[in-house]
């Protein structure tokens, strides 16, 4: 028994990060708006990529109504198309389109099965960010995009509730 | 917040999409730091970090192949010679409680939510150089450790073995606090 006590060892990290920088004085806004304009300048390339997504998803939906793909392979493929759009888009000015991509991955992520209801949701999901390419919504959306979340929110919560979704 | 010179650090960036590779290595490159190097997976993280000195990693957490979790155990194991101590921040989209939480206890340094900003990613890299934490190494975890503050009046639970120890039991701790 005496040997029970769990062992416990610190090590001081020698942090060689710090070795390595100098502090250059001033404050580094000029430097972050020098790298943010860097990443701006990918605006394009991600207009691309949304519109490329979102096409994407909208076929794959399509195939799993048709009874082509099965629902689990389209999943993985349509969960992995939703994560990369909310981790980008809020980067270039899309937060509706980051926070309709999150609400659908954690759909997908806290469903324990997924049937012809559960398609439904994440299909009004796809219909909202098609919405969104159609009329080239940016930023939050305003009232257009405060009325798509909170369609979608109240989707969730019928679906939740155990309601018959419109 | 202090503007730091990063000239002399070297970066690698681990993520299987190619386009937020380009995102997270232009914010870097914007901040100065010239070498940074890329991965698509852990598997081809491993295989640069045996080949190149790299100060900071830049990873994601769902990836497919070698995922960032397994990444960050086998940094942390020091396995395959890689140095166990390198400052390692997490970037994810997924927020979940969950998700944080497996990252801290594998041993992460920072966690940075996306969508990623220059100033996001700059912040924590100076919450590395101002504020770095001593490693901790115990049966079960290795890694920074988990507590960012130390309060030397603190009088809460003491959830660690030793402090228990330390204070007779958890119970006596009403008397530690009317005191």
């Amino acid at each position: 028994m005496a040997n029970d006590k769990p062992k416990v060892e610190f090590i001081d990290n020698p942090n060689p990060l710090r070795t390595k920088v100098k502090v250059k004085g001033g404050d580094p806004s000029d430097m972050l708006a020098k790298a943010e304009e860097s990443v701006q300048k990918l605006g394009g390339e991600f207009e691309t990529i949304f519109s490329d997504n979102v096409t994407a998803l909208a076929a794959a939906m399509a195939d799993v109504r048709q009874g082509g793909m099965t629902r689990e392979r389209a999943l993985i493929a349509m969960r992995r198309l939703l994560h990369d759009l909310r981790g980008q888009a809020g980067t270039f000015g899309y937060p509706l389109v980051s926070h309709i991509g999150d609400s659908a991955c954690k759909f997908i992520d806290l469903s324990e099965d997924f049937g012809p209801t559960e398609t439904d949701v994440l299909a009004m999901h796809i219909n909202a960010l098609q919405a969104i390419r159609q009329a080239k919504i940016k930023g939050d959306g305003g009232a257009v995009g405060r009325e798509l979340m909170d369609g979608l929110r109240k989707v969730i919560l019928k679906y939740n509730a155990g309601a018959e979704l419109d | 917040m202090k503007a730091y010179s990063l000239d002399n650090v070297s970066a690698l960036v681990v993520d299987d999409n190619r386009f937020m590779r380009t995102i997270i290595v232009n914010v870097l490159r914007g901040l100065s730091i010239h070498h940074v190097a890329e991965a698509r997976d852990g598997y081809e993280a491993l295989e640069e970090l045996r080949a190149t000195p790299i100060d900071l990693i830049v990873m994601d957490w769902e990836m497919e192949g070698m995922n960032g979790m397994q990444l960050l155990q086998t940094v942390r194991s020091g396995k395959r010679g890689v140095n166990p101590l390198i400052p390692v921040i997490v970037v994810s989209a997924n927020t979940i409680a969950r998700n944080v939480i497996q990252a801290r206890d594998a041993g992460m340094t920072e966690f940075l939510a996306k969508p990623v900003s220059a100033a996001s990613l700059y912040a924590r890299i100076v919450s590395i150089i101002e504020s770095p934490r001593r490693f901790v190494r115990t049966g079960s975890y290795f890694g920074p450790d988990r507590r960012r503050r130390f309060e030397a009046d603190y009088v809460g639970p003491r959830r660690r073995t030793e402090d228990q120890q330390r204070t007779g039991s958890l119970d006596d701790l009403d008397a530690v606090k009317r005191a």
